[in-house]
Protein backbone atom coordinates (compact mmCIF):
# COMPACT_ATOMS: atom_id res chain seq x y z
CA UNK A 1 0.00 0.00 0.00
CA UNK A 2 2.68 2.47 0.93
CA UNK A 3 4.91 1.40 -2.10
CA UNK A 4 1.93 2.19 -4.43
CA UNK A 5 1.78 5.50 -2.59
CA UNK A 6 4.75 6.36 -2.85
CA UNK A 7 4.52 5.50 -6.70
CA UNK A 8 1.19 7.80 -6.93
CA UNK A 9 2.95 10.73 -5.18
CA UNK A 10 5.93 10.50 -7.65
CA UNK A 11 4.37 10.33 -10.40
CA UNK A 12 2.05 13.27 -9.51
CA UNK A 13 4.81 15.40 -8.70
CA UNK A 14 6.48 14.69 -12.10
CA UNK A 15 3.05 15.36 -14.27
CA UNK A 16 2.53 18.38 -12.10
CA UNK A 17 5.96 20.14 -12.81
CA UNK A 18 5.40 19.21 -16.73
CA UNK A 19 2.12 20.30 -17.31
CA UNK A 20 2.82 23.61 -15.20
CA UNK A 21 5.81 24.55 -16.94
CA UNK A 22 3.73 24.30 -20.28
CA UNK A 23 1.54 26.56 -18.62
CA UNK A 24 4.09 28.87 -17.70
CA UNK A 25 4.88 28.83 -21.38
CA UNK A 26 1.53 29.61 -22.87
CA UNK A 27 0.93 32.35 -20.36
CA UNK A 28 4.65 34.21 -21.05
CA UNK A 29 4.48 37.08 -23.11
CA UNK A 30 6.62 35.80 -26.57
CA UNK A 31 10.14 37.91 -26.49
CA UNK A 32 10.44 40.20 -28.53
CA UNK A 33 13.02 43.14 -29.35
CA UNK A 34 11.88 46.66 -28.64
CA UNK A 35 12.32 49.16 -31.28
CA UNK A 36 10.93 52.49 -32.87
CA UNK A 37 10.35 53.22 -36.76
CA UNK A 38 10.86 57.20 -38.50
CA UNK A 39 10.19 57.88 -41.21
CA UNK A 40 9.90 61.49 -43.24
CA UNK A 41 7.07 61.62 -45.95
CA UNK A 42 5.62 63.20 -49.20
CA UNK A 43 1.42 63.53 -49.04
CA UNK A 44 2.63 62.86 -52.71
CA UNK A 45 5.60 61.43 -54.35
CA UNK A 46 6.66 57.63 -55.10
CA UNK A 47 5.51 55.38 -52.17
CA UNK A 48 5.24 58.87 -50.28
CA UNK A 49 9.21 58.98 -49.72
CA UNK A 50 10.78 62.26 -49.56
CA UNK A 51 13.07 62.93 -51.95
CA UNK A 52 16.77 63.54 -51.32
CA UNK A 53 19.09 66.88 -52.68
CA UNK A 54 15.97 68.63 -53.84
CA UNK A 55 16.34 72.34 -55.41
CA UNK A 56 14.22 74.83 -53.70
CA UNK A 57 13.47 78.37 -54.94
CA UNK A 58 11.62 80.29 -52.59
CA UNK A 59 9.17 80.71 -51.63
CA UNK A 60 8.00 76.82 -51.55
CA UNK A 61 5.86 75.15 -49.17
CA UNK A 62 6.04 71.57 -48.51
CA UNK A 63 3.85 69.59 -46.83
CA UNK A 64 5.15 66.62 -45.53
CA UNK A 65 4.23 63.42 -42.65
CA UNK A 66 6.74 62.23 -39.69
CA UNK A 67 5.77 59.23 -39.05
CA UNK A 68 6.80 57.32 -35.77
CA UNK A 69 5.81 53.32 -35.15
CA UNK A 70 6.33 52.35 -31.62
CA UNK A 71 7.09 48.06 -30.96
CA UNK A 72 8.59 48.71 -27.28
CA UNK A 73 5.94 47.02 -25.69
CA UNK A 74 4.68 50.37 -23.97
CA UNK A 75 3.24 53.75 -24.37
CA UNK A 76 5.83 56.30 -25.47
CA UNK A 77 5.95 60.14 -25.61
CA UNK A 78 7.54 61.35 -28.28
CA UNK A 79 9.09 64.12 -29.30
CA UNK A 80 10.74 65.44 -32.69
CA UNK A 81 13.44 67.87 -32.73
CA UNK A 82 14.04 69.49 -35.94
CA UNK A 83 18.04 70.83 -36.67
CA UNK A 84 18.94 72.68 -39.88
CA UNK A 85 22.55 71.83 -40.66
CA UNK A 86 24.94 71.86 -43.68
CA UNK A 87 27.47 69.94 -44.99
CA UNK A 88 30.27 70.84 -42.54
CA UNK A 89 28.25 70.93 -39.02
CA UNK A 90 28.24 67.35 -37.23
CA UNK A 91 25.61 64.85 -37.55
CA UNK A 92 24.15 62.94 -34.66
CA UNK A 93 24.52 59.56 -34.07
CA UNK A 94 23.24 56.37 -32.46
CA UNK A 95 24.55 57.64 -28.62
CA UNK A 96 24.37 61.41 -29.44
CA UNK A 97 22.38 64.44 -30.66
CA UNK A 98 23.43 67.35 -33.12
CA UNK A 99 25.09 70.22 -31.74
CA UNK A 100 22.15 72.55 -30.31
CA UNK A 101 22.11 75.89 -31.77
CA UNK A 102 20.90 74.40 -34.77
CA UNK A 103 17.40 73.20 -33.21
CA UNK A 104 14.22 74.97 -35.14
CA UNK A 105 11.51 73.56 -33.65
CA UNK A 106 10.05 70.53 -31.52
CA UNK A 107 7.22 68.57 -32.14
CA UNK A 108 5.75 66.40 -28.94
CA UNK A 109 2.76 63.20 -29.36
CA UNK A 110 1.96 60.49 -27.14
CA UNK A 111 2.58 57.18 -28.98
CA UNK A 112 0.45 53.87 -27.91
CA UNK A 113 2.62 50.28 -28.07
CA UNK A 114 1.92 48.69 -31.72
CA UNK A 115 0.94 52.18 -33.30
CA UNK A 116 1.96 54.93 -35.79
CA UNK A 117 1.85 58.37 -35.15
CA UNK A 118 1.23 60.67 -38.32
CA UNK A 119 3.00 63.77 -37.36
CA UNK A 120 2.24 66.70 -39.80
CA UNK A 121 5.34 68.29 -40.95
CA UNK A 122 4.74 71.81 -43.03
CA UNK A 123 7.73 73.79 -43.96
CA UNK A 124 8.44 76.79 -46.04
CA UNK A 125 11.68 78.58 -47.21
CA UNK A 126 10.19 81.90 -47.28
CA UNK A 127 13.56 83.68 -48.48
CA UNK A 128 17.23 83.75 -48.09
CA UNK A 129 19.82 86.58 -46.82
CA UNK A 130 23.22 86.90 -48.09
CA UNK A 131 25.87 87.98 -45.23
CA UNK A 132 29.38 87.45 -46.66
CA UNK A 133 30.03 84.44 -48.63
CA UNK A 134 27.15 82.83 -46.28
CA UNK A 135 23.60 82.32 -47.38
CA UNK A 136 20.97 81.60 -44.25
CA UNK A 137 17.41 81.24 -45.31
CA UNK A 138 14.31 82.01 -43.48
CA UNK A 139 11.61 79.12 -43.10
CA UNK A 140 8.33 78.82 -41.46
CA UNK A 141 7.79 75.49 -39.73
CA UNK A 142 4.26 74.63 -38.79
CA UNK A 143 3.31 78.35 -39.01
CA UNK A 144 6.37 79.63 -37.10
CA UNK A 145 8.85 81.66 -38.31
CA UNK A 146 12.56 80.57 -37.87
CA UNK A 147 15.63 81.58 -39.28
CA UNK A 148 18.59 79.18 -40.21
CA UNK A 149 21.13 81.24 -38.17
CA UNK A 150 24.27 80.59 -37.39
CA UNK A 151 23.64 77.92 -39.30
CA UNK A 152 24.65 79.22 -43.14
CA UNK A 153 25.81 77.56 -46.27
CA UNK A 154 28.11 78.70 -49.43
CA UNK A 155 25.96 79.95 -52.20
CA UNK A 156 25.29 76.67 -54.00
CA UNK A 157 25.92 74.40 -51.15
CA UNK A 158 23.58 72.24 -49.45
CA UNK A 159 21.59 72.24 -46.17
CA UNK A 160 20.09 70.02 -44.39
CA UNK A 161 17.36 69.38 -42.38
CA UNK A 162 18.11 66.52 -39.35
CA UNK A 163 15.13 64.97 -37.38
CA UNK A 164 16.06 63.45 -34.28
CA UNK A 165 13.54 60.88 -32.11
CA UNK A 166 13.83 61.70 -28.21
CA UNK A 167 11.82 59.76 -25.90
CA UNK A 168 10.44 60.64 -22.30
CA UNK A 169 12.20 59.53 -19.56
CA UNK A 170 10.10 59.01 -16.53
CA UNK A 171 13.15 58.05 -13.82
CA UNK A 172 14.74 61.23 -15.16
CA UNK A 173 11.80 63.28 -15.61
CA UNK A 174 13.25 64.73 -19.08
CA UNK A 175 13.84 63.29 -23.00
CA UNK A 176 16.17 61.62 -23.70
CA UNK A 177 17.56 61.20 -27.28
CA UNK A 178 16.60 57.95 -28.90
CA UNK A 179 14.43 55.54 -27.85
CA UNK A 180 15.16 52.69 -24.81
CA UNK A 181 16.42 49.52 -26.34
CA UNK A 182 17.20 46.27 -24.48
CA UNK A 183 20.51 47.69 -23.11
CA UNK A 184 20.21 51.28 -23.62
CA UNK A 185 18.67 54.11 -25.22
CA UNK A 186 19.77 53.50 -29.29
CA UNK A 187 19.54 57.12 -31.16
CA UNK A 188 17.35 57.70 -34.11
CA UNK A 189 17.93 60.32 -36.74
CA UNK A 190 17.25 60.97 -40.40
CA UNK A 191 18.03 64.07 -42.16
CA UNK A 192 17.17 65.82 -46.07
CA UNK A 193 19.13 67.42 -48.05
CA UNK A 194 18.28 70.52 -50.22
CA UNK A 195 19.74 73.22 -51.94
CA UNK A 196 18.44 76.75 -52.16
CA UNK A 197 18.78 78.79 -55.05
CA UNK A 198 17.85 82.30 -56.24
CA UNK B 1 20.09 93.21 21.14
CA UNK B 2 20.33 90.31 18.80
CA UNK B 3 17.27 88.66 20.14
CA UNK B 4 15.34 91.49 19.12
CA UNK B 5 17.39 92.22 15.40
CA UNK B 6 16.48 88.31 14.85
CA UNK B 7 13.18 89.11 14.57
CA UNK B 8 12.92 92.30 13.27
CA UNK B 9 14.99 90.74 10.75
CA UNK B 10 12.81 87.60 10.04
CA UNK B 11 9.80 89.92 9.72
CA UNK B 12 11.32 91.94 7.51
CA UNK B 13 12.58 88.95 4.83
CA UNK B 14 8.79 87.54 5.30
CA UNK B 15 7.08 90.92 4.27
CA UNK B 16 9.52 91.58 1.95
CA UNK B 17 8.68 88.23 -0.06
CA UNK B 18 5.11 88.39 0.44
CA UNK B 19 5.11 91.83 -1.48
CA UNK B 20 7.16 90.06 -3.97
CA UNK B 21 4.78 87.01 -4.52
CA UNK B 22 1.87 89.64 -4.57
CA UNK B 23 3.66 91.79 -7.18
CA UNK B 24 4.45 88.14 -9.51
CA UNK B 25 1.25 86.94 -8.74
CA UNK B 26 -0.52 87.36 -12.18
CA UNK B 27 1.97 85.78 -13.91
CA UNK B 28 3.00 83.11 -11.91
CA UNK B 29 -0.86 82.38 -11.44
CA UNK B 30 -1.01 81.79 -14.97
CA UNK B 31 1.80 80.03 -15.52
CA UNK B 32 1.26 77.61 -12.76
CA UNK B 33 -1.65 76.47 -14.25
CA UNK B 34 0.35 75.21 -17.44
CA UNK B 35 2.90 73.96 -15.39
CA UNK B 36 0.08 71.80 -13.15
CA UNK B 37 -1.01 70.90 -17.04
CA UNK B 38 2.61 69.50 -17.96
CA UNK B 39 2.82 67.83 -14.64
CA UNK B 40 -0.08 66.10 -15.61
CA UNK B 41 0.28 64.90 -18.64
CA UNK B 42 3.22 62.91 -17.40
CA UNK B 43 0.89 61.35 -14.76
CA UNK B 44 -1.74 60.40 -17.12
CA UNK B 45 1.41 59.10 -19.20
CA UNK B 46 2.53 57.01 -16.08
CA UNK B 47 -0.24 55.66 -15.09
CA UNK B 48 -1.02 54.80 -18.62
CA UNK B 49 2.72 52.53 -18.41
CA UNK B 50 1.75 51.08 -15.46
CA UNK B 51 -1.62 49.77 -16.69
CA UNK B 52 0.54 48.17 -19.18
CA UNK B 53 2.48 46.53 -16.77
CA UNK B 54 -0.31 45.03 -14.82
CA UNK B 55 -1.71 43.81 -17.82
CA UNK B 56 -4.33 46.11 -19.53
CA UNK B 57 -4.99 45.70 -23.29
CA UNK B 58 -3.72 48.26 -25.93
CA UNK B 59 -7.30 48.24 -27.15
CA UNK B 60 -8.66 49.37 -24.32
CA UNK B 61 -5.86 51.77 -24.17
CA UNK B 62 -5.61 53.39 -27.13
CA UNK B 63 -8.44 55.83 -26.53
CA UNK B 64 -6.88 57.39 -23.57
CA UNK B 65 -3.28 57.73 -25.54
CA UNK B 66 -5.67 59.66 -28.17
CA UNK B 67 -7.19 61.56 -25.22
CA UNK B 68 -3.89 62.50 -24.33
CA UNK B 69 -2.79 63.62 -27.55
CA UNK B 70 -5.35 66.55 -27.20
CA UNK B 71 -4.54 67.33 -23.94
CA UNK B 72 -1.10 67.42 -25.06
CA UNK B 73 -2.15 69.85 -27.99
CA UNK B 74 -4.63 72.19 -25.50
CA UNK B 75 -1.21 72.32 -23.42
CA UNK B 76 0.43 73.76 -26.23
CA UNK B 77 -2.17 75.84 -27.15
CA UNK B 78 -1.97 77.27 -23.61
CA UNK B 79 1.48 77.72 -24.02
CA UNK B 80 1.42 79.83 -26.89
CA UNK B 81 -1.20 82.22 -26.11
CA UNK B 82 0.55 82.96 -23.06
CA UNK B 83 3.34 83.94 -24.80
CA UNK B 84 1.57 85.72 -27.01
CA UNK B 85 0.35 87.55 -23.21
CA UNK B 86 -3.46 86.05 -23.78
CA UNK B 87 -3.59 85.16 -20.26
CA UNK B 88 -7.10 84.09 -20.04
CA UNK B 89 -7.47 82.29 -22.97
CA UNK B 90 -4.03 80.44 -21.79
CA UNK B 91 -5.60 79.34 -18.31
CA UNK B 92 -8.74 78.27 -20.02
CA UNK B 93 -6.58 75.62 -22.49
CA UNK B 94 -4.41 74.61 -19.67
CA UNK B 95 -7.43 74.20 -17.35
CA UNK B 96 -8.95 72.02 -20.16
CA UNK B 97 -5.53 69.94 -20.57
CA UNK B 98 -5.44 69.16 -16.83
CA UNK B 99 -9.21 67.59 -16.63
CA UNK B 100 -8.43 65.63 -19.63
CA UNK B 101 -5.51 64.34 -18.28
CA UNK B 102 -6.79 63.79 -14.71
CA UNK B 103 -9.84 61.53 -16.49
CA UNK B 104 -7.07 59.70 -18.52
CA UNK B 105 -5.07 59.19 -15.04
CA UNK B 106 -7.88 58.00 -13.36
CA UNK B 107 -9.36 55.65 -16.29
CA UNK B 108 -5.73 54.53 -16.89
CA UNK B 109 -5.80 53.50 -13.26
CA UNK B 110 -9.27 51.78 -13.23
CA UNK B 111 -7.79 49.49 -16.40
CA UNK B 112 -4.66 48.81 -14.76
CA UNK B 113 -6.28 47.69 -11.53
CA UNK B 114 -9.29 45.63 -13.66
CA UNK B 115 -6.49 43.86 -15.55
CA UNK B 116 -4.59 42.76 -12.32
CA UNK B 117 -7.24 40.95 -10.62
CA UNK B 118 -8.68 39.46 -13.99
CA UNK B 119 -4.58 38.30 -14.71
CA UNK B 120 -4.60 36.94 -10.95
CA UNK B 121 -7.60 34.73 -11.80
CA UNK B 122 -6.41 33.75 -15.16
CA UNK B 123 -2.93 32.62 -13.46
CA UNK B 124 -5.08 31.00 -10.69
CA UNK B 125 -7.23 29.43 -12.92
CA UNK B 126 -4.84 28.29 -15.68
CA UNK B 127 -2.50 26.29 -12.74
CA UNK B 128 -5.25 24.58 -10.82
CA UNK B 129 -6.61 23.33 -14.29
CA UNK B 130 -2.54 21.93 -14.51
CA UNK B 131 -2.82 20.83 -10.93
CA UNK B 132 -6.04 18.70 -11.59
CA UNK B 133 -5.13 17.46 -15.25
CA UNK B 134 -1.84 16.16 -13.44
CA UNK B 135 -3.75 14.38 -10.84
CA UNK B 136 -6.23 13.04 -13.74
CA UNK B 137 -3.33 11.78 -15.76
CA UNK B 138 -1.71 10.03 -12.57
CA UNK B 139 -4.91 8.17 -12.19
CA UNK B 140 -4.84 7.08 -15.86
CA UNK B 141 -1.15 6.12 -15.74
CA UNK B 142 -1.70 3.76 -12.14
CA UNK B 143 -5.12 2.60 -12.57
CA UNK B 144 -5.31 1.85 -16.49
CA UNK B 145 -5.35 -1.96 -15.60
CA UNK B 146 -8.07 -1.77 -13.12
CA UNK B 147 -9.52 0.28 -15.17
CA UNK B 148 -9.54 -1.75 -18.38
CA UNK B 149 -10.41 -4.51 -16.48
CA UNK B 150 -13.57 -2.91 -15.11
CA UNK B 151 -14.88 -1.75 -18.41
CA UNK B 152 -13.94 -5.39 -19.69
CA UNK B 153 -15.72 -7.03 -16.63
CA UNK B 154 -19.22 -3.96 -17.63
CA UNK B 155 -19.10 -5.39 -21.40
CA UNK B 156 -19.35 -8.95 -20.42
CA UNK B 157 -21.80 -8.25 -17.86
CA UNK B 158 -23.98 -5.95 -20.77
CA UNK B 159 -23.78 -8.92 -23.17
CA UNK B 160 -26.42 -11.52 -23.42
CA UNK B 161 -25.30 -15.15 -22.22
CA UNK B 162 -26.03 -17.78 -25.01
CA UNK B 163 -26.53 -21.25 -23.34
CA UNK B 164 -26.75 -23.27 -26.62
CA UNK B 165 -30.27 -24.37 -25.36
CA UNK B 166 -32.74 -23.71 -27.85
CA UNK B 167 -31.10 -24.89 -31.03
CA UNK B 168 -31.17 -28.37 -28.85
CA UNK B 169 -34.56 -27.92 -28.01
CA UNK B 170 -35.29 -27.66 -31.79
Amino acid sequence: MQDRLAVFLVVFVCLTAIFSSVTFYIMSPRPAQPFMGFGVFSHQGLQGFVPSNMTITPPQTFDWNLTVTNRTNKEQFIMVIVRIGNSTTSSPNVTSPAPTPSELGKMQRFVSDGETSNIDFTWTIKSTNRTGDLVFVNLQINGQSVSSGPVGAVSGSKFRLIFELWTFDLASGSFQYGYPGEISQVGTWLQVWFTVSG
Amino acid sequence: MLRLQFPTALACLLITSALLSSVTHPASGQSTQILVAKQDLIQAFESIQTAEQQGASNTDLLPLSIQLNTALQYEESAEILSQQGNASAAETYAVQSINLSTQVTVRAEALGNQAKNSSSYRTALAYSIAVALALLTTVVVLEANRIMRTARRRRLLKSEIDYGKREDAG
